[in-house]
């Protein structure tokens, strides 16, 4: 047990900060004020995180002997990642989420505190009350723009395949407190329990609708591109990578008699392969960056699956860790560059890539962004998407034939990728342009250069970066088995 | 396992498989909302008070509404008779189902209300994320009714 309160104020900043951002949007005349107050409360989050990284780790209990909350490499991580993805699309793409109601800004902060919910979390109940949070706020963030049937549509098939996602996802934790082990993950144990394959699918089903992993990701082309800007940087870089996060941290207290690091690295393959193509078969910008999302879930997966495989193979733990991390950083680099982008064009969620053609030179922020941001996404060195792939690669080395496949597999799937990221940075590049163009706003230029900086320095100077996942792998990692 | 958890559990998967299968939205959501219901039942057998009152209100509730809002917004055809009749049935047989359930449950947990009581009194985060998250729907719905829902 750990005696500082200073554990319990990134969650409690954060939910306190959904209900005074609401009421400030909802009644007062000038939005400034919740903008400042969302802002806020993300920084008082991000900055306990980091004071809580430099402390002692453990549980803290607010009342009495139960856990109110884990202090870990994971949660941490989580508590730093999140906020920070949290400001720069708020900050970048605010006006995205200004609407009459006044709820867009408080439903973002919401996604952000279950991010950093699920990470903090002591059990797995309260875990999914923080994956339920951010599920609940995307319901509504996906059909923002309630005006557009395409939006209405894509938030329509959402709805019903993560609501579905979430009770499965809860039915595998219920069928988890029947077990001798219990929910917790302060002191975890995994008793052998005749539940534990059908919890383990449930699990697996029901986190990796959210997740979208293959087959069940048909959700994340329409939704991604319908989302406004700032939503979609919360679902690619957050929400998406995050639920897997969480179907690792559950999976890990389940019975031990379950083969899942097959399973998951089997998901992680097809979610690579079908990722993939599917990408290739889009048309729009936002598509393929949203359809580009699907391998990168399959590479944590393949981590996570090896690091079960091993029964406790740390190095692919930290490798699935750190991509998360990367993830994070790339796709929220690359998703507010696309809004400045499209944004200083007056163009719609359907621009493709002659729409964005010859734009490298007449916003050379945004497009240099997401030019980086897409070679860091292929795994380019030594931006920060190389480095999570190879630690995945080495920690299947020990694996025999089944560690052989899972490195040709990220390896074929990263140079596949190439095929439809080099033709966004041509087409930035290629072409003179002489339309008239906006000006992206300060406050978005301050949001990519957060995010082309940090996609570039992690990826020269990964130690921060590796130091941090390696103490949060421990977290998603399996456990020894209890006789 | 309880004969109780094993009916509730039966019937969250009958209830998620409908949701999913179902071609109409109507008959997702009461699906949906059925699986939810029985959910918490079997979420309060196994000794998680605290997380089928979540459950029911949340999930079964909430989400339903938000589903709800969501569908209509996409302006769905009436359904025929004979579907509408259909889905009916199932909204009742899940309802029948996971009231059935719930009575088991009951009377395999009814002395444990003290119990209840100090589970809310322990979980205060778990409380207080419970307390926003109703919240959250409950802004899910203000926006998704909000200006510009007409002409969708």
């Amino acid at each position: 047990m750990i005696a500082t309160p200073i554990a319990v104020v990134p969650i409690v900043a954060l939910l306190a900060g959904i209900v005074v951002t609401y009421l400030l949007d909802a009644y007062s005349a000038d939005r400034r004020a919740g903008a400042a107050t969302a802002g806020l409360s993300l920084a008082i989050a991000l900055v306990a995180s980091v004071a809580l990284a430099t402390g002692e780790g453990g549980a803290y209990s607010a009342f009495g002997d139960r856990p109110t909350v884990l202090v870990s490499g994971l949660g941490t991580l989580l508590g730093v990642v999140g906020p920070a993805v949290g400001l720069i699309a708020l900050v970048g793409v605010r006006d995205a989420l200004d609407d009459p109601t006044g709820a867009g800004r408080a439903l973002a902060l919401a996604v952000v505190a279950g991010v950093v919910t699920i990470g903090y979390a002591p059990d797995a109940f309260t875990l999914y009350l923080g994956f339920e949070m951010l599920a609940v706020a995307t319901y509504a963030l996906v059909p923002y723009a309630i005006d557009r049937s395409a939006a209405v549509v894509a938030g329509r098939q959402y709805v019903v395949l993560n609501a579905v996602g979430s009770a499965i996802a809860i039915f595998g934790i219920a069928l988890l407190a029947t077990t001798e082990g219990g929910l917790s993950f302060v002191d975890p144990t995994r008793a052998v329990a005749s539940v534990g394959p059908l919890a383990a699918v449930s699990l697996v089903v029901g986190f990796g609708v959210k997740g979208a992993v293959v087959p069940l990701h048909a959700w994340v082309p329409d939704a991604y591109a319908e989302a406004p800007h700032a939503a979609t940087v919360l679902l690619a870089a957050l929400a998406t990578p995050v639920a897997i996060v969480a179907m690792a941290r559950c999976l890990r207290i389940v019975p031990a008699d379950v083969p899942v690091g097959a399973l998951l690295i089997a998901a992680g393959i097809g979610s690579m392969l079908v990722g993939n193509l599917l990408a290739y078969g889009q048309s729009t910008v936002r598509r393929v960056l949203a359809c580009s999302s699907i391998p990168h879930v399959g590479y944590v997966l393949v981590g996570i699956g090896a690091a079960f495989v091993a029964s406790g193979g740390s190095v692919a733990a930290r490798g699935a860790l750190f991509h998360v991390v990367a993830n994070a950083i790339m796709k929220a680099g690359a998703f507010v560059a696309v809004a400045a982008l499209l944004g200083a064009i007056g163009a719609g969620a359907d621009a493709t890539l002659d729409d964005i053609a010859g734009l490298g030179r007449r916003l050379p922020l945004a497009a240099g962004t997401l030019a980086v941001a897409v070679l860091a996404l292929a795994g380019v060195p030594p931006l920060v998407g190389f480095w999570g792939k190879l630690l995945i690669v080495i920690g299947s080395a020990n694996l025999g034939a089944l560690g052989a496949v899972v490195a040709i597999a990220v390896v074929a799937s990263s140079f596949l990728s190439l095929g439809y990221y080099l033709p966004i940075v041509r087409a930035l590049y290629a072409s003179p342009d002489d339309r008239e163009v906006g000006t992206p706003s300060r406050a978005i230029a301050a949001s990519l250069a957060v995010a082309l900086v940090a996609i570039v320095v992690v990826g020269i100077a990964p130690m921060v970066g590796l130091d941090a996942a390696s103490a949060g792998a421990d977290a998603i990692a399996p456990l020894g088995v209890m006789p | 396992m309880t004969l109780a958890l094993t009916v509730a559990l039966a019937a969250v998967l009958v209830g998620a498989i409908a949701a999913i299968a179902w071609p109409r939205p109507l008959g997702s959501i009461l699906s949906l909302a059925g699986a939810s219901v029985a959910l918490a039942v079997a979420i309060f057998v196994a000794g998680y008070p605290i997380a089928a009152v979540f459950e029911a209100v949340v999930a079964a509730g909430l989400i339903s509404l938000l589903f709800l809002f969501v569908v209509d917004l996409t302006d769905t055809a009436t359904l025929p008779r004979g579907r509408r009749a259909a889905i009916a049935v199932l909204g009742v047989a899940s309802a029948a189902v996971g009231i059935g359930a719930l009575s088991m449950g009951i009377e395999v947990e009814t002395a444990s209300a003290t119990t209840a009581a100090s589970l809310w009194a322990a979980h205060p985060l778990d409380l207080l994320l419970v307390a926003v998250l109703v919240l959250v729907g409950v802004l899910g719905v203000v926006r998704l009714s909000g200006p510009g829902g007409e002409t969708a």
